[in-house]
């Protein structure tokens, strides 16, 4: 049986960590070890994991590193383990279902050459709703996050994906280190579209993204990431592109093209149509900062480039839904 | 340049200038758009009643794929439309006949992808009928499903198929309805088929595509035949349909079959070949049948073919004439048949409750007695009876001997012709029950059209004929005695959908003979179309209406 290690990050988030840890601990599944990366959390989160959960080991990164950084640094501590197989990312601010892993790891171990799996990720507050089944790059270039708010009614997947969404899933050791980068999640990124990274390399690697079936997790959403939606937005529309120029095949960035700029000025409309001045500025100032990181992109994405595989016109039809 | 366009104008823009090209014939038309659309929320809505535990039996089924060469952008859409599958418990096992070194590392990589794919190396490329044997010998599952290396399946094909094997233990051959899928991965021309019909299957081969076949019967008959290679499908089905095992239908769209412009390229270039396979086919199935008759193809429809079964020499034919109106249009009825019909090698008699005048070639009765029916069909002389009614007129001289030859048929009920106005509109192809109801088949379509259920100019089993024109053998009566004798026997369609349900006879319209009707009030002209909002035609369209209408994404 493989072991599973689980990377938690977490910053500020004290009131949450009960219910995650609890439900971590309780997985069906129990060949598994925890991992808890603290951001330099100000509200006594470590003391009070420490005292209600002993097994979980505890890494204090003394500041905030941001999502990307204190993710990679949990993996990394996860992987000098040789027994771990897979490596599953929880944000506080999701619960599991008793049996989520135990359903992924079974589904997982069929899969050679599988990269990322999340199962259905229902809305933390209301079970009846899709909090995320996958996440894709669409045509216009934007990451979307699929079936989000749709009425949950049947059991989704088996489906292989575009990509997983990181909020709570598992990632395959095998993938870990095939890929060509020292960081996991890319940390120039800072915070956003980290796991739209890491599943759009996945996916042009030839890699396989899952999601499956039966496998229930709660979330609760952005609910950390609206408190800024102005920073939020500089982010994304940053990283957006970074995202794209590092990963994609030319043809595809080409077809974008067109739908990207038709996609950002209908954006940029609304905004205004909104009243929302300062907020468009956001994005436009957020897409102007992806240019200047491009000469870094461009780097990374030569290293990436003679390990894609995958061919662009199927890349394309995964890119309307995303499976 | 259409992705172009499609990322330059807006949405609503685009609708009017694509209805606008629709109009003109230019693009797809609005219907193709909407099929589209509706297949593609279908996948993701179909497993709403999707539960596995209620499989009783979960048998392993072997999916052979024969690759070729398989393009990048072909392989993987069939793989992971297979990985994707619902149920479990299947395998996939692909035969790599393939000649290009990059074609045959990228199918080698298949492997990698999932526990339960196999790639069967071959040393060389053995044509599709070996490349398949091949798969199929190194199949572990009990059923064996086939699947071309550039077409997909939906999510629940295999769960459909286990389904349809729990409903039906002794099932042999499970086919089920398909649709056309093209490059940029739409979803067009849907096929719906009918329930398992003999004589449709001797015409074309309707069931291609999606094939589940009991792996035992496979090898029963000796694998797929190489001789055929073109055909080697037609001829693996017609071989297992002989056999008689259960053949079950599924009603449900659940393969997607690849619109390539290289292949049917290739198919013009082994055109002849591929004809003469399917010909060879057909005339091996009426030799395993102990039927003797013509095969031919026909020549400007590949995958057509046409048989015409041969009567018993001299058999004696009864026509009975003027059921309905007067003497003088049965006069005139009987006339313009004799003269345009060939009767030769046949005994022909004609029966009708009038006196006509019959120059030559036939021999005359009159039944003057009342029910005029039942003494008809008492008097009547002939191994066949042909009842007409008065309002036609042949288009060929053929006909009367092909109507004869399809009646002569064992497993045959009753045989109708088709009836058409002369510029080709149908009037009468025979009826389908439809939701309890019998319907009339596509009437008001032209002849040659393409409808969702096919071409109207195929000949098809029905559940039920109108009995305006139709051929009986007189053994068939057999079941009729009592109501005959006591007369008033009226040979309405409750007759013959008897015939179909309670005695477990088809119903034939044999397009080989095509008769004009002659109206004078114009045909509404009624277009058989797809929708899946509406209920049409069948029950079978019903199905498709128990997904939730919500449309997903």
């Amino acid at each position: 049986m493989t072991k599973v290690a689980f990377v938690i990050v977490c910053w500020n988030n004290c009131d949450l960590l009960n219910e995650c840890f609890e439900s971590v601990r309780s997985q069906s599944y129990q060949n598994i070890s925890i991992i808890m990366v603290d951001n330099g959390s100000q509200d006594g989160s470590v003391t009070y994991v420490h005292q209600h959960f002993p097994a979980v080991r505890v890494i204090e990164t003394g500041s905030n590193l941001g999502f990307a950084k204190g993710n990679n640094v949990g993996i990394r501590e996860a992987l000098t383990d040789p027994a771990v197989g897979f490596v599953a990312l929880i944000n506080t601010d999701a619960r599991l279902e008793r049996d989520w892993l135990e359903k992924i790891i079974e589904f997982a171990q069929q899969k050679p050459k599988g990269a990322a799996f999340q199962g259905t990720t229902l809305d933390y507050f209301d079970h009846s709703l899709i909090d995320s089944t996958h996440i894709f790059i669409a045509r216009n270039g934007q990451a979307t996050q699929s079936h989000y708010q749709k009425r949950y009614r049947y059991e989704l997947g088996p489906k292989k994906v575009f990509g997983v969404n990181a909020a709570a899933a598992v990632f395959s050791r095998a993938f870990i280190e095939a890929e060509p980068f020292d960081d996991f999640f890319d940390e120039t990124m800072f915070m956003y579209l980290e796991d739209v990274d890491v599943a759009t390399r996945a996916t042009v690697m030839g890699w396989d993204n899952y999601l499956v079936p039966g496998a229930r997790a709660y979330h609760m959403g952005s609910k950390s990431s609206g408190k800024n939606p102005g920073f939020s937005l500089y982010m994304t529309f940053r990283n957006n592109l970074s995202v794209l120029v590092k990963n994609l095949p030319v043809p595809l960035l080409i077809k974008m093209a067109p739908r990207m700029m038709r996609a950002d000025w209908q954006m940029f409309r609304w905004f205004r149509r909104q009243g929302m001045k300062k907020e468009s500025w956001k994005m436009v100032q957020g897409r102007l900062a992806g240019l200047i990181y491009l000469p870094i992109v461009l780097l990374k994405r030569r290293r990436l480039s003679r390990l894609t595989t995958i061919d662009p016109c199927y890349l394309w039809s995964l890119m309307e839904k995303g499976y | 340049m259409a992705t172009l366009v499609e990322s330059i104008f807006p949405p609503r823009t685009l609708r009017l200038i694509q209805n606008l090209l629709a109009e003109l014939g230019l693009s797809r038309s609005k219907e193709a758009r909407d099929y589209s659309a509706w297949m593609a929320s279908a996948e993701l809505n179909k497993r709403a009643s999707i539960s596995q535990d209620q499989l009783k039996t979960k048998p392993l089924i072997s999916i052979v794929v024969p690759c070729y060469n398989t393009p990048a952008k072909y392989l993987q859409p069939m793989v992971y439309s297979v990985i994707n599958q619902l149920y479990k418990h299947w395998e996939l096992v692909l035969a790599n006949g393939s000649t290009e070194a990059k074609a045959q590392e990228r199918i080698q990589a298949c492997q990698d992808i999932d526990t339960r794919v196999r790639v069967i190396q071959l040393k060389c490329n053995l044509g599709i009928s070996g490349n398949t044997n091949e798969a199929i010998k190194a199949a572990r599952g009990e059923f064996i499903a086939f699947l071309d290396h550039d077409d997909t399946l939906t999510d629940d094909a295999l769960f459909e198929v286990v389904k349809a094997i729990n409903e039906h233990p002794q099932a042999g051959l499970i086919y089920s309805d398909e649709d056309k899928i093209d490059d940029q991965g739409r979803f067009q021309d849907p096929h719906l088929k009918p329930d398992f019909s003999p004589d449709l299957l001797t015409y074309v081969n309707y069931i291609t595509h999606f094939l589940v076949i009991r792996r035992d019967l496979i090898k029963k008959v000796g694998m797929l035949d190489s001789t055929r290679d073109g055909a080697q499908d037609y001829d693996l089905i017609l071989k297992i349909a002989d056999l008689r095992p259960e053949i079950v239908h599924i009603r449900k769209i659940l393969y997607h079959w690849r619109i390539t412009r290289g292949s049917t390229a290739q198919d013009f270039a082994v055109k002849p070949k591929v004809r003469q396979a399917g010909v060879e086919a057909l005339k091996d199935h009426l030799r395993r049948n102990e039927l003797k008759g013509q095969v031919s193809a026909l020549m400007d429809r590949p995958g057509f073919y046409r048989v015409s079964y041969d009567s018993p020499a001299n058999q004696e034919v009864s026509l009975i004439v003027g059921r309905f109106g007067s003497g003088e249009s049965a006069q005139k009825c009987a006339e313009s048949l004799l003269a345009k019909t060939d009767i030769e090698g046949l005994e022909l008699e004609i029966i009708s409750p009038f006196k006509l005048e019959i120059s030559a070639g036939a021999r005359f009765k009159t039944v003057n007695s009342e029910p005029f029916l039942d003494r008809a069909v008492e008097t009547a002389r002939g191994d066949v009876l042909i009842f007409i009614n008065e309002i036609v007129q042949p288009e060929d001289e053929n006909w009367l001997r092909e109507l004869v030859g399809i009646a002569n048929l064992p497993r045959v009920g009753a045989a109708a012709p088709l009836l058409k106005t002369e510029e080709g509109t149908i009037t009468d192809c025979g009826l389908v029950e439809t939701e309890g109801q019998l319907s009339t088949l596509f009437v008001g379509e032209k002849v040659d059209s393409y409808t969702c259920f096919g071409y109207p100019e195929w000949s098809r089993n029905v559940d039920a004929l109108s009995g305006r024109v139709f051929a009986l053998k007189r053994g068939n009566l057999k079941f009729f005695e009592p109501e005959i004798h006591r007369g008033g026997f009226g040979f309405n369609t409750q007759f013959f959908y008897d015939l179909s349900r309670r005695h477990e006879l088809y119903n034939v319209v044999w397009t080989s003979a095509r008769l004009n009707q002659l109206t004078d009030t114009p045909l509404r002209s009624g277009r058989t179309f797809f929708n899946p909002q509406l209920r049409f035609y069948r029950p079978k369209l019903v199905l498709r209406n128990e997904y939730p209408e919500e449309r997903d994404d």
